[in-house]
């Protein structure tokens, strides 16, 4: 194995120099998907993921019962079990759970991806300095005030927030970013200021590479694996979260459908009628499943060299 | 730098921190909808008997001189009056914090235990079957937050024609003099044993509630990191010496591995008491989390500004134990660095 | 791989306790044991649940939690029985003069407080000054009464600065406390010589004269009371098997609430679990359900200050638009249709009035005559619910989905509580639609009248319609001051038949106020309500503990 990454990592350097452009970032592109698709659940987990984005995009077009979604109620057909005719059953409003909870990916992916596209960068970024310039002031600024953020309650955050600003979808992403970053940072600064020591760092600060190439070549691809894991589980979490802002008046307003709300409303009658806590839940499984076996693919392409597991 | 230096120096600038969130809460919180005064006293009180909290509350003078009044009290001890349970903040304090620490130590021991456990079982038995359960169990975890598992554990342990008792710290009828606030301990100080393994089971369904979700997620974070270290040139070198597998699994893959999970570690742990909050709710747990939410949403100002000290200090105390623990397990990293 | 073995034998030793252990403490005795007067086999105790812990302030006190306390330990001079009459409690007789302005009370004698002190005229003079100084609470219904005076030892006389007809009506939200005691435990406060006038004390004890004395407080938890042996009454013969101690919890999870009556931990449900958890709790065995229609309906506030429900057109083609029936019978069953926002159970409530049937055509045909009849569908009408009462979502999609039908376009927001009751303080911000539970706070309409329409009140949550109407706070006013009890009737049926042709307001329905309790008590209201009697208007003694037997 050792031997095969090594030789690996030989041909490409010889293949850098030999291919340029467009042949060559396809050439890249091909590797990378090499890299990515030696694991089948990577491939699988890549489908699942689109399977999520497609449906969320063409909801309306794929769920069996499309008003049920909007302003609708039918009172008669309230709370009944899985049939035919309702593959997730109907919730105490009479609604059509299957195609609420496939709509409901709609909101959730914006949410996820939204938050997690600011909140980790930001955090990693942090982080990353932090952790690599440790001991310093730039240390004590950056992860004090990473503390402050740490110790708000996100409740009062986004109360705040719901105050002062009016409460749509992208507030209440501001409201869950803002207590979000920190976690992210400390967990980079743990990871940064453990790397720094490793030879490769030193090694490359030495032969006179610049502060950037340091921080984000040779550090940050030691912090994919651990951010990348959480990343995955975190879309769930952020999913979640939608449930309690909505309490506050936050976000997702009926009758638009919200998978963390779907869970937290039934929650108190789950075990007379366990399916609409049941189903909305395996919808988040299944995302953060998708989102998991993808990121290991993911990881897997950047990370150059290992292949031995998935 | 000494590990003495390096606890007088965060411990020093813990407090700026401090200073910093206290602020910041205190001009936060002053933005929540509503009159304290008027919320307090309902919409039927006298415009007088309103006046009259407002002015002992100082809420007519501005922000930075009530936060002088408040912060002078602090350290006079004095956190002010609640006007939700209309006692001394510090009163409640005293009477709630116990209750959510023991939760949340006992519900740490519970992540730090299976969180570890978990991550090695993961990375020795990868991609077969013991990791595809702990894999879903994560995802599950994660999906059905401790709310919802308390919820079921309720319906399902406390309910449905069972005689048991699984609310509340203690089963009603037992009595145990107050002396720590500790129910494990009390018990025990009263040398009571049969209210000691009482406590202990009030205290088991409501811990592993909440951790549930960060034990499984921190098992793979430690998976990620083992697999991650398991190719570095070192280990392989070891494996090369002919050092047992178990030894270098157990020395020098599983120390440095625990790194990134320890910092997240320390901040899901801090979390817990924070979240607590519907678990305590639904096992009737009289604790400082359920009691932080009521002061939000009851717009109680002295209870919110105390309770968030509190979480504040919590986690700090985290933070600077999670670097020392960290320091520990790679020795190259140095305490405050270079 | 040792330690992991380790790990994993103490895992399983931990899984295995857990199973065990949740079966192991509940049939072995219990060490500090206080179950005290068995009665038969079940232990003569009564816990019920609240939202909240109550307030046992009398002069600040006045939610659910608060009033059920108040009801069972302190004791007013007179009240209301459960057929709606005035019932003597602390006064033995009262009169009045001519004009309504002086009402004198003959006050019982041999009436100790819990701390054995004697009650006096002193002690009812005292307490009304504490009540309307601190001015909390119920203090607001005696704004007329000017001051409260000692006659002799035993009868005092109240001043009005003008008539007041429903003045009797009022008289049960003042309790009586014990002078001596509360003087005996003032701390230092900002009411002058008075101190604080014993409220942080009271918040943990009580002073009061009432059957059940409270022996203890645990702070965001529970208050604790037993039987107040040397009680007035008496505890013999039929209230022999009145409970010995009586709890009132401070917390009402649904999920929490089904533990504790399943293992015997509480025996009566708070009023607001949901259709859902009340459906699991039937299904219980050993627990039954009781249907009482109250006092509160579900009402539909209309913000006359903001388009376009500031056209009476518009604000009728949404009454139109509401299916009552279904309200009512099937997503909250029990409860009963409202044609107004006041209850039935209220004196001088009247179904005489014009009222709208839930029919689209009938709106069509308002919505026509309205001043918006073109551009309707460039409004986003705005209608909140608290989210503390998550059923009301129901009712918001209820009217969302007939509103869609015609092409109105409601905006639903679920609101804390806390940010609804901000929002009521300005018509700007107050949202077209307002959904709220109104309550008359005494036995008759001008309760809600003045509370809910009268523009005095303006600025709370209870009166967001924001009228701005002369003419209308005069008719309340002048119906408010009539002292003949038919002659004020008839101006009640007069407003609220002005009310009903404005819409100011739609009342969505009677709400049913569904309450789980175990089978082995015996539950007065329940009984008479299953016997078609009436039960009891004031909030709190419907959980007259006194009454109720365990069997």
């Amino acid at each position: 194995m050792v031997e095969q990454n090594g030789t690996m990592a030989t041909i490409e350097q010889e293949e850098e120099v030999v291919l340029k452009g467009w042949a060559r970032w396809k050439d890249s592109a091909g590797k990378a998907w090499f890299r990515f698709s030696r694991n089948k659940l990577s491939v699988v987990g890549l489908l699942m993921v689109l399977s999520v984005v497609i449906a969320a995009i063409f909801a309306e077009h794929i769920i069996p019962y499309p008003e049920h979604v909007g302003a609708f109620v039918d009172f008669a057909n309230a709370s009944q079990a899985p049939s035919a005719d309702h593959w997730f059953g109907t919730d105490t409003t009479g609604r059509d759970i299957f195609s609420r909870v496939i709509f409901a990916y709609r909101e959730a992916l914006i949410m996820a991806v939204l938050v997690l596209a600011i909140a980790v960068p930001v955090g990693v970024t942090i982080g990353l300095f932090a952790g690599y310039k440790k001991g310093s002031w730039i240390d004590t600024l950056l992860m004090r005030t990473t503390d402050i953020f740490l110790g708000l309650p996100s409740l009062i955050l986004a109360f705040s927030i719901a105050a002062v600003l009016k409460p749509t979808l992208t507030n209440c992403m501001i409201a869950v970013t803002l207590t979000w970053w920190p976690w992210y940072a400390r967990m980079v600064y743990g990871i940064a200021s453990s790397a720094r020591n490793e030879y490769y760092v030193i090694g490359a600060g030495l032969i006179g590479a610049k502060k950037p190439h340091i921080l984000f070549k040779e550090i940050l691809p030691s912090c994919f694996s651990p951010v990348l894991t959480k990343m995955a589980l975190d879309v769930g979490v952020v999913v979640l979260i939608s449930a309690s802002l909505a309490y506050l008046g936050l976000g997702t307003q009926p009758p638009a459908p919200s998978l963390g709300q779907m869970i937290s409303s039934s929650a108190d009658y789950m075990t007379r009628y366990w399916w609409m806590t049941v189903y909305p839940a395996l919808a988040i499984v299944y995302l953060i499943l998708g989102f998991n076996f993808l990121g290991d693919g993911l990881r897997d392409m950047l990370s150059k060299g290992d292949l031995k597991y998935g | 730098m000494s590990l003495g230096r390096f606890l007088v120096r965060r411990l020093l600038l813990s407090l700026l921190v401090l200073l910093g969130s206290s602020i910041m809460i205190f001009v936060i919180a002053r933005i929540i909808p509503g009159n304290p005064a008027r919320l307090a006293l309902g919409e039927k009180a006298t415009q007088e008997a309103v006046d009259r909290l407002s002015e002992e509350m100082h809420l007519n003078d501005p922000w930075y001189i009530q936060y002088g009044y408040w912060i002078l009290g602090v350290f006079q001890g004095d956190l002010g009056d609640s006007l939700n349970t209309k006692r001394p903040v510090i009163d409640d304090v005293k009477d709630f914090l116990p209750a959510t620490l023991e939760l949340v130590l006992f519900s740490s021991v519970f992540i730090v235990l299976f969180a570890v456990l978990f991550g090695r079982i993961a990375t020795r038995y990868r991609n077969r079957w013991p990791d595809t359960v702990i894999r879903v169990c994560a995802y599950i975890g994660v999906a059905m937050p401790g709310f919802v598992l308390a919820t079921l554990f309720v319906l399902v342990f406390g309910a449905q024609g069972t005689s048991v008792s699984v609310l509340g710290r203690l089963t009603t009828g037992i009595t145990v003099e107050r002396v720590t606030g500790f129910m494990l301990i009390d018990t025990l100080l009263a040398g009571d044993l049969y209210a000691f393994k009482d406590a202990f089971f009030h205290l088991l369904l409501p811990a592993l509630a909440l951790a549930c979700a960060p034990m499984f997620s921190e098992a793979r974070i430690i998976r990620s990191a083992m697999l991650d270290n398991m190719n570095k040139d070192y280990l392989i070198a070891h494996k090369g010496y002919g050092i047992p597998n178990s030894l270098v699994m157990r020395k020098y893959l599983l120390k440095p591995s625990l790194i990134p999970a320890i910092s997240t570690l320390g901040l899901d742990i801090a979390a817990l008491a924070g979240n607590a909050f519907l678990v305590e709710m639904i096992f009737a747990w009289p604790g400082i989390s359920r009691y932080g939410t009521q002061a939000i949403l009851n717009k109680d100002l002295n209870a919110i500004s105390a309770v968030i000290l509190i979480f504040g200090i919590l986690f700090i105390i985290i933070n600077i134990i999670v670097d020392v623990v960290v320091s520990i397990l790679d020795p190259r990293i140095r305490l405050g660095g270079s | 791989m040792k330690k992991l073995k380790i790990a994993s034998i103490l895992s399983c030793v931990l899984a295995v306790a857990m199973l065990c252990g949740c079966g192991a403490p509940a049939n072995s005795p219990s060490s500090g044991e206080n179950q005290q007067g068995e009665t038969g086999e079940h232990a003569s105790v009564i816990r019920t649940v609240q939202s909240n812990m109550p307030d046992m302030d009398p002069a600040s006190g006045s939610d659910n939690s608060a009033m059920i306390i108040l009801a069972n330990v302190y004791e007013p001079l007179i009240t209301l029985d459960y057929d709606g009459d005035f019932k003597a409690v602390l006064a033995t007789e009262w009169t009045s003069n001519e004009e309504g302005t002086e009402w004198t009370f003959q006050l019982r004698e041999g009436v100790t407080f819990h701390d054995g002190s004697n009650f006096t005229a002193d002690d009812v003079v005292f307490s009304f000054q504490r009540f309307k100084t601190i001015g909390e609470g119920y203090a607001y219904l005696f704004n007329q009464v000017e001051s409260c005076e000692k006659v002799d030892e035993y009868a005092v006389k109240f001043v009005l600065s003008e008539p007041f007809g429903p003045f009797l009506n009022i008289v049960p939200q003042f309790y009586i406390v014990s002078e001596e005691t509360v003087l005996a435990n003032q701390a230092d406060g900002s009411y002058g010589e008075y101190g604080d006038y014993g409220k942080a004390w009271l918040v943990t004890n009580d002073a009061g004269s009432g059957p059940y004395m409270v022996t203890e407080y645990r702070a965001e938890d529970r208050v604790i009371c037993a039987r107040y042996d040397a009680y007035w009454g008496g505890w013999d013969g039929e209230f022999a098997d009145a409970p010995e101690e009586i709890s009132v919890i401070g917390s009402c999870e649904a999920s929490t609430v089904l533990a504790q009556m399943t293992n015997g931990e509480v025996q009566l449900s708070d009023p607001w679990q949901s259709i859902e958890s009340i459906e699991t709790l039937d299904e219980q065995p050993g627990i039954d359900i009781s249907i009482i229609l109250n006092s509160d309906v579900q009402t539909m506030m209309l913000n006359t200050q903001k388009a376009p429900t500031d056209d009476v057109h518009f604000r009728r083609a949404i009454a139109h638009l509401v299916d009552y029936a279904t309200l009512a019978n099937v997503i909250f069953e029990g409860s009963s249709e409202a044609v107004s926002p006041f209850s039935s159970l209220l004196a001088g409530y009247t179904e005489d009035i014009t009222t709208y049937e839930y029919s689209l055509e009938a709106a069509k045909e308002e919505l026509a005559q309205s001043k918006y009849a073109d551009s309707y569908g460039d409004y986003t009408v705005t209608l909140v619910y608290a989210t503390e009462t998550p059923a009301q979502e129901k009712t918001a999609l209820l009217i969302q989905a007939s509103a869609a039908q015609i092409g109105i376009d409601i905006q639903i927001t679920g609101t804390p509580w806390l940010t609804m009751m901000d929002q009521a303080s300005s018509p700007e911000s107050t949202p077209n639609l307002f959904i709220t539970g109104l309550r008359g706070e005494y036995k008759e309409i001008g309760s809600n009248l003045y509370s809910n329409f009268h523009s005095a009140n303006q600025g709370t949550w209870q009166n967001t319609s924001w009228v701005q109407d002369p003419e209308l706070d005069a008719m309340i006013d002048d119906a408010l001051a009539t002292i003949d009890y038919d002659q004020r009737m008839d101006k009640y049926a007069q407003i609220q038949q002005y009310l009903s042709d404005e819409c100011f307001s739609i009342g969505l329905y009677q709400v049913g106020q569904m309450i789980a309790y175990v089978d082995y008590i015996y539950y007065p209201v329940r009984e008479r309500a299953l016997e078609g009697l009436s039960t009891t208007f004031m909030q709190g003694w419907d959980t007259y503990f006194r009454d109720f037997r365990v069997l």
